[in-house]
């Protein structure tokens, strides 16, 4: 059977109209294309320490300058490399001023503290300016605010995090890690809030919010964005086998429980473009290219993926 | 505050609620401690939280798996939940 494999002008000029079934279908062509999302690769963040080996991005055009009383969310699909001898911090997302000295320079992080087995979310402006929560995994306790709440979301049992108790991940091993955090300057259960995959945390040890003084980190100066370790000598990184990101995404909103169980998408990340809060996501970067592109337009890449760290299967 | 180092032994017998930091050595063997308390059969001592967080970087191995040492800023923050972080 032959097949049309042109149109000529005069042909297609004798196209005046198509049915509405034909209508039909083209449109859900076009769904089905828009819905096409691939998601093979992820970012592994090299183990050792310093800007040659970092994961980060050195925003120079002000798209992302998260300030104290900036409604804000981060999330990540994280597997987990690092083993039970890392006894050390790992630095799970950070961003900092540009060119930053230290953990003071209007700084907003997510980090795991292994010896304690604990997520941190913080945010300083300086040693006594700071405010931070922080959630532990192996108590199925009432105490601490319900500690069972966290031990619950996490899966972990009673034996920390680590490359062989992954808790509750999906069938890549992966975990969304998400951090909400309202417009109020303040660590308190009611503006900062963390989830493992769909589930809530709970209320962090401190109720009613951890630190010390008044953070005025400002938004007037780019941040340096790093990933698996921490922002300023990209330090902290863990041990054993490199972790892995996939997925990224910040939010100029503080997502709702039901919005991060959108995100979480049974376990499946998905395209982003999809999403109900899609217009308040201001960064999303799914390592599919080489370049750390970010999806949203306008928007810095994960352009310094150096040394060992590398875009690689998921 | 007074900052240590002391065997596991010796941290068994310390008053907890006086303490405001603990981490463990890669062996367990040993704790960094800081607490409110005197402690005098301790296996070193320091002057203040920066010759701590200096000993364990000449020393890291011996306290950390990713050879950073333990910085000054996590013996100031990372506080010792007692009964939870034991």
């Amino acid at each position: 059977m032959s097949v049309i494999s042109k149109i000529s002008g005069l042909a297609i000029g004798s196209v005046n109209k198509v049915s509405a079934l034909a209508k039909t279908s083209i449109a859900k062509i076009i769904t089905v294309v828009n819905q096409l999302f691939v998601d093979d690769n992820a970012v592994a963040k090299s183990i050792t320490t310093g800007t040659g080996q970092a994961v980060y991005i050195s925003d120079s055009n002000g798209s992302y300058r998260v300030d104290h009383n900036d409604a804000f969310s981060v999330s990540f699909w994280i597997k987990v490399g690092w083993n039970v001898s890392v006894n050390a911090t790992c630095h799970l997302f950070a961003s900092a001023d540009v060119g930053a000295a230290g953990a003071n320079a209007d700084v907003f992080r997510v980090w795991y503290y292994e010896p304690h087995n604990r997520i941190y979310a913080e945010w300083r402006s300086g040693s006594s300016e700071k405010k931070h929560n922080f959630w532990f995994f192996h108590s199925n306790s009432s105490s601490n605010n319900n500690s069972s709440v966290a031990f619950a979301a996490a899966g972990l049992g009673t034996t920390f995090w680590n490359s062989s108790n992954r808790g509750n991940a999906n069938s890549d091993g992966y975990t969304l890690i998400t951090v909400t955090r309202g417009t109020t300057n303040s660590a308190a259960s009611s503006n900062l809030n963390l989830y493992w995959n769909d589930a809530t945390c709970g209320i962090g040890f401190y109720a009613s919010g951890g630190g010390s003084g008044t953070p005025n980190m400002g938004n007037s100066t780019d941040k340096q964005i790093a990933i698996g370790s921490n922002s300023w000598n990209f330090s902290d990184c863990g041990n054993n086998d490199e972790t892995k990101y996939n997925g990224v995404t910040v939010w100029d909103k503080k997502l709702t429980s039901s919005e991060v169980t959108e995100l979480y998408n049974s376990g499946t990340p998905m395209n982003i473009e999809n999403h109900s809060a899609y217009a308040n996501c201001t960064g999303w970067w799914n390592f599919e290219d080489t370049n750390g592109t970010n999806e949203i337009s306008g928007g810095p890449d994960f352009d310094q993926i150096n040394g060992n760290s590398n875009i690689e299967a998921k | 505050m007074n900052y240590y180092i002391v065997t596991s032994e010796v941290f068994d017998t310390l008053t907890k609620e006086n303490i405001a930091f603990m981490h463990k050595s890669m062996d367990a063997s040993k704790r960094v401690v800081i607490t409110s308390d005197i402690v005098s059969n301790n296996l070193s001592s320091f002057a203040n939280v920066a010759a701590l967080s200096q000993y364990t970087v000449d020393n890291t191995s011996e306290w950390v798996g990713d050879g950073a040492g333990i910085p000054e800023w996590v013996l100031e923050e990372i506080i010792y939940i007692p009964g939870i972080d034991d």
